[in-house]
């Protein structure tokens, strides 16, 4: 940037693949893990500190095959997938505000750098799929911090790590070499974990390519009925001719 | 007579899953939604080609060589975009085209597959380099 901070602008896709190999090593006790699109903590040596209620939900969303996983009825991927999914993502950062445009699922965040404060939690906020992000400079650190989200949000794709309202997220943006992007994300979400906890995703920037139309629901129209089963309404197949 | 049959047959499968709440050729959990144990090869003629999010896919009038089975297959494929990054179109596969498709059968329809590998007669591997990774 002009006042020599680091400009993460640019068009980037993650160094993972989004599912974790199957021999895939455990890191040492204490390493951060990292994040995979399919696992958000893929390698950490252990569980995550779910609570109770938490721990078995996620073993119902395994066990069920993440049938129920939020992108795969074409709702907003969780935060963190917007960090994992291998699609690509552009940033454009400015002087006091940078958007994140997913190509996956046509998802979007807005970070406001202008010295505004993150809205006041009450009944009357709006919870949003990406919550509320503001953001500032530690040194060339960018610390995002992300609150206001809505329930119920899965922070992977198949695993079904939750994410709740009370969730208050801080993604520490470094750029390790030229090209490359490394985001700490530390989750302290009181409802669903005993306590905060570290993961990280590294991408790199993308030459040649630009963003490409995704969008997710035009090929369907899928809803959740109330018992909580999941059901297709009309598939676009159906509605032409051959 | 046949394919007329499989469509009805594919058809009703697809009624049953709605009365039982599972979803048919949805966007989807590829493990919720095909069963990695029974990986078919499914040769045809392609019919149609629909390039259409969550998941482009195509239709092949041809025959499952494992199970016997012969009809009109469904055979999904990755989201568009992540097809065209790789530099494969709308028209890369045109009805008439001789395929063999192999990958995942679904747990629930048995003319509906995921398309793993996808060659053509002469052995061109087609959607080479963006069958791979399975992301939904």
């Amino acid at each position: 940037m002009a006042d020599g901070r680091v400009d993460f602008s640019g068009l980037y896709e993650p160094d993972l693949p989004p599912v974790p190999p199957k021999d895939l090593k455990k890191l040492p006790a204490g390493q951060i893990p990292h994040a995979y699109f399919f696992d958000v903590a893929a390698d950490l040596n252990g569980s995550l500190p779910y609570r109770p209620f938490y721990a078995d939900l996620v073993k119902k969303r395994q066990q069920a095959e993440a049938k129920d996983t939020p992108d795969g009825f074409c709702l907003p991927l969780g935060l963190l997938q917007l960090h994992t999914h291998p699609e690509p993502r552009k940033v454009i950062e400015t002087a006091k505000y940078m958007m994140i445009m997913n190509e996956a699922n046509y998802g979007r965040r807005e970070i406001f750098m202008d010295g505004r404060t993150l809205p006041k939690i009450t009944d009357e906020l709006q919870p949003w799929w990406y919550g509320y992000s503001v953001a500032k400079y530690e040194g060339d650190t960018l610390v995002i911090q992300t609150t206001g989200l809505r329930d119920g949000q899965w922070l992977d794709f198949n695993n079904g790590d939750p994410l709740t309202d009370k969730a208050f997220v801080t993604e520490r943006w470094t750029r390790p070499t030229f090209g490359h992007l490394n985001i700490q994300v530390t989750v302290d979400d009181p409802k669903a974990y005993t306590k905060p906890w570290t993961t990280q995703i590294d991408q790199h920037l993308m030459l040649n390519t630009e963003i490409i139309e995704h969008v997710c629901v035009e090929g369907e129209y899928a809803t959740t009925l109330p018992n909580g089963d999941s059901k297709l309404l009309r598939h676009w197949s159906d509605t032409r001719k051959k | 007579m046949m394919a007329l049959k499989t469509k009805t047959l594919s058809r009703l499968v697809a009624a049953c899953a709605l009365l039982t709440g599972v979803s048919v050729s949805a966007h989807h959990s590829i493990s919720a939604e095909f069963d990695e144990k029974n990986i078919v090869t499914i040769t045809g003629k392609v019919t149609k080609m629909e390039w259409v999010n969550p998941h482009a896919h195509f239709y092949v009038e041809g025959e499952d060589t494992k199970n016997h089975k012969k009809g009109e297959f469904i055979c999904d494929l990755l989201p568009p975009a992540m097809l065209m990054r790789k530099g494969w179109t709308r028209n890369s596969l045109k009805p008439g085209d001789v395929v063999t498709v192999t990958g995942p059968l679904a747990k629930d329809n048995p003319f509906s597959v995921y398309s793993r590998s996808v060659t053509m007669k002469d052995g061109t591997k087609m959607f080479e380099g963006a069958t791979e990774p399975d992301v939904r």
